[in-house]
């Protein structure tokens, strides 16, 4: 029978020391730092805004919902105005859990009916649907492209702004990418002497002030509003002769 | 010099005494780490570390917030929670973020709503680069960096004769295209608990007229006016202190007893319904939310301040029923987000703060701040122009016993 060697005492304690220090280090080492910000995945939590993957599953749940076919109805003219994370109530929050949750808003410009849908991401399912008429958001890169494009093919506007682009850049205007653009909204009940004639039906009409420089950043003196559901020019609103 | 060093390695080494302190001054160290508070996760898994910011200061105060990036609203802060150097981490805001910025022309027209009619999110939030951010940290939504973070001295944080500290402070910013103009929109949080929020004004002007009622004389001569127009900034505090629960809404102002203008007495409304109120300078009309369920060490109520810092007013026509006020407490609703057009939906959900004052009983207080800034264009506005800054202060009162520096 072999004799089981004996372990000094200071011997495991130097075995004790160098297993800690060890330990220590790969603890420090794989410890979380401040400093190193994780780069946003698609993997969002709580109050996170929707990733990309989040807006599309939305998008897809929301628009083959029976009421946004019935929304659509025979209209070819409608446009995904905005899929973004549904603001919970105060309630659900102090749970501490609650499923992600999506608005997905679509515009009807033949109807003038705005679409709000509720889509829970998990269970793929829209859980409020409502339509209002007289609810605008704010224009999409898509409504301030056609916005030009209306404007530019209208015989007054479309004239005028093509002057002032030749006077501020010196160039014919040829696409209207060479124009710097910004859209916003216009209601006629903000501007009850501006919003009259064709404008007065803006509001109920979805209408944007176009505000256009030169790609080089000099300003167009001009505001035309645009009435998007009209496809017109409600007013050319050019700033000569005031 | 060489032998003390060979001597401590020796009885770290070789006594059992020098081991043991090894093994245990270590596991300190180990237990240290494994028990430290994870520094970038969220309240209750409110949002994830890449939309959460945690920053510690040199001298120990600490704020943590998660940030969300929304279409109309841009930037939006929840559950801001600070801690001042050695107390208590507690909630201060729910919900932080600007309600509107409305631009009226002197002119009449145009009237243009930033947040409500053209958004300070989605495609008018600038990518921001290195330029916008010197000295600072870009932070992204996942698709373009959005904010700036710089951690930056602030200056004396207090001094009395050989007693100096020096303070800290976190701004986060964010850059959004309007029209012509550029809105960089900050936050600043000093480690002693102070939350600035604030707008820069800046890029181009947008409008101009020949009318020299309503505008400056631009460029050569005077012919070409740069039209007046005011700023109408709003922002919406959702305030939590600690939880929702508990919290009142109060006014503090002063007045001068039987007329006698030698003396001001202090006098302390607390709001137990939705009331819409204006600036008074004259009588140094402050307001402050607090919790009479929490209190400091000396057993006052924990509370955040707001003061009247208005310079200039806008009231508008009847069309912007809104403007008649310039400070809003009203029930924290879900619906209620913004300071004009908010969109319908829901029972009691109105068009604009005026309306939601309406009679409800305020057990959960939001506050809504107005700041107006009439900007009267000069000829150093073109064609790029200067910074102008606007903004308030929300201030701890009694939030700590004493002075929370250390």
């Amino acid at each position: 029978m072999r004799a089981i060697p004996r372990i000094s005492p200071l011997l495991l304690l130097r075995l004790a020391a160098v297993f800690m220090l060890l330990l220590t280090a790969t603890l420090v080492l794989a410890a979380p730092r401040t400093e190193s910000r994780p780069s946003p995945s698609d993997l969002r939590i709580g109050f996170d805004p929707l990733s990309p993957a989040e807006q599309s599953r939305a998008q897809e749940v929301a628009l083959k919902h029976p009421a946004a076919l019935a929304h659509q109805g025979q209209s070819q003219r409608t446009e995904l105005l905005l899929v973004e994370t549904h603001e919970e109530d105060k309630a659900v929050i102090a749970s501490g859990d609650w499923p992600r949750r999506a608005d997905v808003y679509v515009y009807n410009y033949d109807t003038d009916e705005l679409l709000w849908a509720v889509v829970n991401l998990p269970a793929g399912a829209v859980e409020h649907v409502e339509t209002m008429h007289n609810v605008q958001l704010p224009p999409t890169a898509a409504e301030s492209a056609r916005a030009v494009q209306i404007a530019l093919a209208d015989a007054t506007a479309g004239a005028v702004i093509r002057d002032l682009y030749r006077q501020a850049s010196g160039r014919d205007l040829g696409q209207p990418g060479q124009l710097r653009v910004q859209a916003t909204l216009f209601r006629a009940a903000d501007e009850p002497e501006v919003g009259v004639g064709p404008a007065a039906a803006c509001g109920l009409h979805r209408c944007v002030y176009l505000m256009l420089a030169t790609a080089e950043g000099a300003l167009l003196r001009i505001l035309p509003i645009v009435d998007l559901s009209a496809s017109q020019v409600v007013l050319v609103n050019q700033w000569e002769g005031e | 010099m060489s032998r003390s060093v060979s001597r401590i390695a020796r009885f770290f080494w070789s006594t059992p005494q020098g081991l043991l302190s090894i093994v245990i001054g270590l596991g300190v160290v180990c237990a240290a780490v494994l028990t430290r508070p994870a520094s970038t996760a969220a309240q209750g898994g409110s949002c994830s570390p890449s939309f959460n910011i945690v920053v510690t200061f040199d001298n120990g105060a600490n704020w943590n917030l998660c940030w969300e990036e929304r279409t109309k609203e841009g930037i939006v802060f929840r559950f801001v929670t600070y801690t001042p150097p050695g107390e208590t981490a507690r909630q201060i805001l729910f919900r932080a973020n600007l309600a509107e910025v409305h631009v009226p022309y002197d002119l009449g027209t145009p009237r243009f709503f930033e947040l409500s009619g053209a958004g300070l999110g989605g495609t008018h939030l600038y990518d921001l680069a290195p330029d916008d951010c010197p000295n600072g940290t870009l932070i992204s939504n996942g698709v373009k960096d959005v904010l700036c973070q710089t951690i930056e001295d602030r200056g004396y944080a207090y001094k009395d004769y050989a007693l100096v500290a020096h303070g800290q402070e976190m701004s986060l910013h964010s850059v959004s295209t309007e029209g012509a103009y550029n809105y960089v929109i900050g936050w600043s949080f000093t480690d002693d608990g102070t939350i600035e929020p604030w707008l820069g004004f800046t890029g181009q002007l947008a409008v101009y007229t020949f009318d020299p009622s309503y505008g400056w004389p631009l460029g050569v001569g005077n012919t070409n006016y740069a039209a007046n127009h005011f700023h109408n900034i709003w922002w919406r505090l959702d305030f939590d202190l600690g939880t929702a629960a508990g919290d009142v809404a109060e006014e503090i102002e002063f007045t001068s007893p039987d007329g006698d203008a030698s003396k001001r007495v202090i006098g302390v409304t607390a709001y137990t319904v939705e009331t819409a109120r204006q600036h008074s300078p004259e009588t140094y009309r402050a307001w402050r939310v607090k919790d009479p369920t929490i209190t400091n060490a000396d057993g006052h109520p924990i509370s955040y301040e707001i003061g009247t810092e208005a310079n200039h007013i806008f009231r508008g026509p009847a069309t912007e029923p809104w403007t008649e006020y310039d400070f809003y407490v009203t029930q924290s609703r879900n619906c209620e987000r913004y300071a004009a057009h908010n969109p319908p939906g829901g029972v009691n959900c109105a068009d604009n703060v005026l309306a939601f004052v309406n009679g409800e009983t305020v057990s959960d207080p939001v506050v809504w701040y107005g700041a107006t800034f009439h900007h009267l264009p000069r000829d150093e506005d073109e064609d790029v122009m200067p910074v102008h800054h606007h903004g308030f202060h929300i201030v701890p009162r009694d939030w700590t016993a004493v002075n929370p520096f250390p």
